[in-house]
């Protein structure tokens, strides 16, 4: 199968994973007990019951489930979220103003995660039982275990407060292409990508000392080609494979991590409005947030696939 | 031993009709479209286990002799056909119905170590069917396995080491052990010697006789080295892709008449004597994919008999080049994989060495252009020489639909090259599906040189009359 | 006047957790230029070990002790890397068991044949291409252009063989070792594979040393041929010497094992036991333990490979060689067995023998 039939056939299953999303966040939120409304109703006594069919109207929670679903997923396609419930506004430009922000902080933390993992990893695999192998090793172990908001208040303890490196948080609108905003992002960025560069490491070591052991490698030896090349053309692209299933995998703990990192750093992105929102009851802003995400994690695995079918043929074999 | 009186015994297994399918299809779109793969890995297969005899199964890789072997026992679950043991059909049993059974029937695996629960101490594995089906317990489950151990050649104090710890050889003695707790009638031993070494093999090649003489066991023994078939068995089948060829009683199947595949296997064998010449019969290729396999006779795409059709006055050998030819034009999708991949300027294979191989003077397979922009002789001498195919083809009829499909082909019209061959050139083994053919007492080929109707001294059949096999 | 190839006294072990293991003990012989060498033995003789140390690919835990690899007069083993890197794959190439996992999974094969050539021979890519593509047809893979870009999974088990084949050879070499190269293969594709390697080794007039545990392959394609056991060479023989007068016990008991076509025999010979432990090898002659003639003197006195005929410690140029104590001190009981060549299957001949 050509790649480019692979990437198609991975495009249309796509489809049936976003509906899938579509129906379980509508359903969290309006399958369990207590919509918007009802909650609106019990913190005013005086609701009339009119005025509760009238609000239910607007806020678009009567009628039956399935019709209510409908009009959810039509205006969410076009990219329309609904309302917030206090101020009226359109979430729709909220979630756009702020998804940037986490965007920047996620990218950022992912290539922190790479730079370090994959030159550790094949470091430490190359000189197995060696020292350098043993300490990134036990970096790696500690990075993997330390818990994110803890690291966070670490580095602005030591970095901004201490050594005054770094500013505590972020001035309050500076545009995200700004030269100085990567100063801001640097903190939070180590902060959440430090536990996906950990794993990454180990497990860009593990399957690097496993593929060095493969009889391809003796092969490639016994041709006579610098270790140089055998290191990092042959071995190299084998082992991504298995990274790369797991980069995956860690996208989503990125993407959770950003809510408890966006908050101890104050940084504007959806992570630290979906606490805001929770807090406020926003459940269209909430429903928002869960659904962008939820996209930004599949189409995260998406590009995986297509990622590991272009490093390993056999995958678009069958 | 439960051995019946007189030569009618009742066989203690009765194969008939077997079919093992299953579904490799892809993923749920294809499913959704429809677009099914069915693996035929068995595919009809009939026979009679005596008790006391081995019957041998031999074939290549991914002819279905292991899916056979396990559809038998009902480790994987037949699509079609029935395997009747005490008059009984298998394959309407229940699963704990079936898990009784298996106190008579059981199974001998290639891979003694993945076979062995690694947790399990030898005393353990072997035991174990002891305890599942309620056979001995307390001293006397201990004694058995103790005699069970000895039996195979092992000691007793080896009972409570675990696998890792045996060898090889000793390993499969364990898995054979485990086989015989049960006191079964039937063993089905799948490769159980391909993994050990020579010396090693003989040992357990020589238990397998004893135990069956011991025990008046009777074994399916499946194998791919036509040595160790022929040493164990009493009948053997040869297998292609999930069809018995060929089936009789050892010596007769080992000598003329041959099935062709037979014949093949059987000249294939590397024989440990510097001064002996085989005779040279080669197969090309592998056993093509049992997901749509061959018209006709499976064999017929590398058969070295495929019988020529009467229309023409043509060699066997060149008939078998000019379906090499037709086969490969159908899956071709460019004229290059249909032309020699040098320009002979020394005649024929100039030997690829130092100065040919030098990319100085090396002329492009086909020039920097394909091999369509040759000209005419040349593009005919590349497809020739491709295939083996005599320029011209002794028979005038025959070398006319040779050289026009050739000129489509250096029209780069495929298709058009692949339906002019096909239409020209079909062989009777394309046509006709062979069913078993007697050739003495309880000896059968299914290949259609041995339908009454096939002309010995013309090496064809009679013009026009079709041989009298089952249509596909 | 030198060989090609020199094996001298080569030992190598490897530091495992269960112990110090001699894979190859003191091992020497030699390869003549364009001549086929087989190396047979069982699993555990260290013939693969051996193989791999005349590339110097031993890999920790492994540790080549003591010994020279001499090719074309030069010690390899005393080479620096880079010295030894130009003559791996370039002057001698390598044939692996397991043909498919011996190639990389994610480049496609005609790139990793191209790859050599750039490497050694200066080649630029278009006309390393055109040499592999010329390769892949000469080692018979049809659509040899179409196959250049494909995958190995894409191919078979012999093609995938055929392709190692083309590799190994892409640089003209001189020496080609082949590890059991067709050990993995169906006895169809194994014979034509044979017959591949016998016919590309007289063209490009390259030496082999083919590694196998199969007599039946080293008898239809070798000259000459060491039986290795437990690390060391047992014997060393013409091929037709070693199969009609095998000197040794132990190939005469390898070829009885043999279960042969048409031999009407109920029961196989065996040679009783296992391969002795590699930690722990039996002291004196290590096959005593299984050798149907062994005597007290054989648990105690190493036998040493000598002329047969005339007791003298064996040489490299020596055709004939093997390590029995019969050839030195004499045996009381003298070594029993016979060869009888029997013609049974469509009037072949063959040799069958048997230690009656
Ligand atoms: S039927 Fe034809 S193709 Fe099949 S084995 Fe016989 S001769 Fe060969
Ligand atoms: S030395 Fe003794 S044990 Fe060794 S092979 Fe000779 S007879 Fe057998």
């Amino acid at each position: 199968m050509s790649l480019r039939r692979f990437v198609l056939r991975r495009a249309l299953a796509v489809i049936p994973v976003l509906f899938g999303v579509s129906v379980v966040t509508f359903g969290l939120f309006h399958l369990t007990p207590g919509d918007p409304v009802s909650q609106v109703v019990a913190l005013n006594p005086d609701v009339s019951a009119a005025e509760e069919a009238r609000l239910r109207e607007r806020w678009g929670v009567s009628g039956p489930v399935w019709r209510r679903y409908l009009e959810w997923l039509s205006n969410v396609l076009v990219g329309d979220f609904g309302r917030e419930i206090r101020t009226g506004r359109a979430v729709s430009g909220l979630v756009w103003r702020r998804l940037p922000e986490t965007i920047a902080l996620g990218l950022f933390g992912w290539v922190f995660a790479v730079a370090i993992a994959i030159p550790t990893g094949i470091y430490a695999a190359v000189n197995k039982g060696k020292l350098g192998d043993v300490a990134s090793r036990v970096l790696a172990l500690s990075g993997v275990s330390l818990p994110n908001f803890w690291l966070g208040l670490l580095l602005i303890l030591v970095f901004s407060l201490y050594l005054g490196l770094f500013p505590v948080l972020p001035p309050s609108r500076l545009p995200l292409y700004h030269p100085e905003t990567l100063r801001y992002l640097l903190l939070p960025g180590v902060t959440i990508g430090t536990a996906a560069a950990a794993s990454l490491m180990r497990v860009m070591r593990t399957s690097m000392v496993e593929e060095l052991n493969a009889e391809y490698v003796t092969a490639a030896r016994a041709r006579g080609l610098p270790e140089r090349t055998v290191v990092f053309k042959h071995v190299l692209r084998n082992s991504l494979v298995s990274v790369v299933t797991l980069a995956a995998t860690l996208t989503a703990g990125i993407v959770a991590g950003s809510v408890v990192v966006e908050s101890v750093f104050n940084w504007p992105g959806l992570g630290s409005e979906l606490v805001r929102a929770i807090n406020r009851r926003e459940v269209n802003v909430v429903m928002a947030i869960t659904v962008v995400t939820a996209v930004a994690v599949v189409l995260a695995n998406f590009l995986a696939d297509v990622l590991y079918a272009v490093l390993d043929p056999r995958i678009r074999y069958d | 031993m439960s051995d019946d009186d007189g030569d009618a015994v009742e066989p203690v297994l009765r194969v008939e009709g077997l079919e093992t399918h299953y579904d490799s299809t892809e993923g749920f779109l294809d499913r959704l479209l429809g677009r099914s793969r069915r693996v035929r890995a068995v595919d009809g297969v009939d026979f009679d286990l005596r008790a006391g005899e081995t019957l041998g199964v031999v074939g290549e890789s991914g002819c279905g002799k292991t899916t056979l072997a396990r559809s038998v026992l009902g480790l994987v679950e037949p699509t079609a056909g029935s395997v009747y043991h005490r008059g009984e059909d298998l394959t309407a049993l229940s699963s704990a119905e079936l898990r009784d059974r298996r106190k008579d029937l059981q199974y001998v695996f290639q891979d003694p170590l993945s076979s062995l629960n690694p947790r399990l101490t030898a005393g353990g594995i072997v035991g174990e069917p002891l305890d599942v089906h309620g056979l001995a317990a307390g001293a006397e489950r201990d004694e058995r396995v103790r005699e069970l151990l000895e039996t195979v050649g092992l000691k007793p104090n080896h009972a409570a080491r675990y696998p890792h710890e045996f060898s090889g050889g000793q390993r499969q003695r364990l898995g054979i052990a485990r086989a015989l707790a049960v006191d079964p009638e039937v063993i089905v031993c799948d490769e159980p010697v391909s993994a050990l070494d020579a010396s090693v093999q003989a040992q357990i090649l020589n238990l397998l006789s004893d135990l069956q003489a011991e025990f008046g066991l009777a074994y399916v023994f499946i194998a791919h080295d036509l040595r160790v078939i022929e040493h164990v068995s009493d009948r053997v089948a040869v297998m292609y892709l999930g069809e018995f060829v060929e089936r009789g009683p050892t010596e007769t199947v080992f000598e003329p008449p041959y099935h062709p595949y037979t014949e093949a296997l059987l000249s294939a064998i590397p024989e440990p004597d510097p001064l002996w010449e085989g005779d040279g019969i080669r197969l090309t290729g592998t056993v093509p994919s049992p997901v749509d396999p061959p018209s006709g006779c499976r064999f017929h795409t590398r058969c070295p008999r495929l019988v020529p059709s009467a229309e023409y006055d043509l060699s066997g050998e060149t008939w078998r080049s000019l379906t090499d030819l037709k086969l490969r034009a159908r899956e071709a999708d460019g004229v290059t994989s249909l032309t020699a991949a040098r320009t002979s300027r020394e005649g024929d294979g100039s030997p690829v060495d130092g100065g040919a191989l030098d990319p100085a003077d090396a002329i492009d397979p086909a020039g920097p252009t394909g091999p369509t922009e040759a000209s005419r002789e040349t593009f005919d001498a590349l497809v020739r020489e491709e295939f083996g195919l005599p320029d011209p083809l002794s028979d005038p009829d025959a070398e006319a639909a040779v050289a026009e499909a050739i000129d489509a082909l250096r029209d780069d019209r495929i298709g058009e090259a692949a339906e002019l061959l096909d239409a020209a050139f079909v062989s009777p083994c394309e046509r006709r599906h062979p069913t078993e053919y007697d050739v003495g007492a309880d000896h059968g080929i299914a290949c259609l040189r041995y339908d009454g109707e096939f002309d010995e001294e013309a090496g064809t059949f009679a013009d026009g009359s079709e041989p009298a096999g089952s249509a596909e | 006047m030198t060989a090609l190839l020199e094996v001298e006294d080569l030992t190598v072990r490897f530091h495992t957790d269960e112990g110090v293991v001699t894979a190859v003990d003191d091992l020497s012989y030699r390869v003549e230029a364009a001549e086929t060498f087989g190396v047979v033995g069982e699993s555990g003789a260290g013939k693969s070990v051996a193989a791999r140390s005349v590339l110097g690919l031993i890999d920790r835990p492994g540790r080549i002790e003591r010994g020279e690899v001499r090719f074309k007069g030069e010690d390899l083993l005393s080479m620096d890397e880079s010295a030894l890197r130009s003559v791996r794959g370039d002057e001698i190439g390598m044939v692996f068991q397991d043909a498919r996992a011996a190639l990389n999974p994610v480049y496609a094969v005609g790139e990793q044949i191209a790859e050599t050539i750039e490497h050694h021979m200066g080649y630029d890519p278009a006309a390393a291409k055109t040499r592999a593509i010329r390769l892949l047809d000469r080692v018979g893979i049809a659509d040899p252009e179409a196959r250049y870009s494909e995958y190995p999974h894409e191919f078979s088990g012999g093609m995938c063989q055929r392709a190692t084949i083309a590799m190994a050879l892409s640089c003209e070499p001189d020496l080609i070792v082949a590890d059991e190269p067709t050990t993995a293969l169906d006895v169809t594709v194994e014979a034509r594979i044979l017959e591949l390697l016998d016919e590309l080794a007289d063209e490009f007039d390259v030496a082999v040393q083919l590694i196998t545990h199969d007599l039946g392959v080293i008898a239809g394609t070798c000259d000459r041929a060491m039986v290795m056991y437990a690390g060391e060479a047992v014997e060393t023989a013409p091929i037709e010497d070693l199969y009609y007068d095998p000197k040794h016990p132990y190939t005469a008991g390898l070829m009885s094992a043999i279960p042969r076509i048409g031999d009407g025999r109920d029961r196989l010979r065996t040679i009783p036991g296992t391969t002795p432990d590699p930690v722990d090898p039996p002291s004196g002659c290590r096959f005593h333990p299984r050798c149907p003639f062994a005597e007290e003197a054989c648990t105690r006195t190493h036998p040493s490979l000598v002329d047969p005929e005339t007791g003298e410690a064996a040489t490299l140029d020596d055709d004939r060689a093997a390590a029995c104590l019969e050839y030195t001190e004499g045996l009381s009981g003298g070594l029993d067995y016979s060869v009888e060549v029997e013609e049974p299957r469509d009037e072949r001949a063959g040799g069958d023998p048997a230690d009656e």
